[in-house]
């Protein structure tokens, strides 16, 4: 057998052992539903877009000011338009 | 008590029953690959489902005398991981915050360490050190899964143990 090539590796083998997978509860059941499974999938963590942003101060208060100037500057467009 | 092979022959003849012991038999296995494989729960849950799905769906072109159950559903299950990797890479290029993060379950240092190890292995390596050492499949069926000859399963398993020897060293010498 393939598995036999370990045995010159004890110490690879025992760090391998070590390795153990906890399957979860909810997949002791087929499930056919993918409407459910969609929504398990929506519910999933994801990276946040604007990590790097709000991590630095400077980044967080750039995140405040930046809707309010935004405001200001449309506002400003509209007069000048009209 | 039945085989595998038992119980897909049952499955063919319309036993639903025969489905459902499949599925007790082989999921964990499968969850298990699949974790060790993207270290993401969810992902592994996914495609555990879509495996058995697509098993009912082929059913039919299984033929006991090419290999055993176990052997087909690791085979479309790593064909599907694959094909869900690659169209993940090209999202991850347009979209990156669309990726979940990995769920990952540390819970020694020791752990870490071979769970780091593993994830650092090229993916052509990892399946093969997966399937032979958690999965104590043969050659000839891993090189099925794989779609590879069966001389470069041994070569990719030989590097792989390289591999990790080299990445597992100091905690080697640590234990020594």
């Amino acid at each position: 057998m393939l598995k036999d090539e370990f045995d010159k590796e004890p110490s690879l083998q025992k760090r391998l052992d070590e390795y153990e997978v906890k399957v979860p509860q909810s997949l002791a059941h087929f499930k056919t539903n993918r409407w459910l499974r969609f929504v398990e999938y929506l519910a999933s963590p994801t990276k946040d877009p604007l990590e790097q942003v709000h991590s630095s101060s400077s980044g967080f208060t750039a995140m405040q000011i930046v809707p309010i100037a935004s405001a200001v500057f449309i506002t400003i467009l509209q007069l000048l338009i009209h | 008590m039945k085989s595998n092979e038992e119980w897909i022959e049952a499955y063919k003849k319309g036993d639903i029953e025969a489905f459902n012991m499949l599925y007790h038999n082989l999921y964990e296995m499968l969850y298990c690959f699949l974790f060790r494989y993207t270290r993401e729960e969810q992902l592994s849950m996914d495609i555990v489902h879509d495996t058995f799905e697509r098993l009912q769906k082929t059913l039919h072109s299984y033929d006991v005398e090419k290999g055993t159950v176990k052997s087909y559903l690791f085979q479309i299950a790593y064909r599907l991981l694959i094909n869900k990797l690659n169209r993940r890479k090209k999202w991850h290029s347009f979209l990156p915050f669309l990726v979940p993060t990995s769920n990952t379950q540390f819970s020694t240092d020791e752990k870490l360490a071979v769970q780091e190890a593993i994830a650092k292995l090229p993916e052509k390596q990892r399946g093969v050190i997966l399937l032979t050492y958690y999965h104590d499949l043969p050659q000839e069926d891993i090189a099925q899964i794989l779609s590879i000859p069966i001389g470069t399963v041994k070569s990719r398993l030989y590097n792989a143990i390289q591999f990790l020897k080299n990445e597992l060293k100091e905690d080697f010498h640590a234990e020594g």
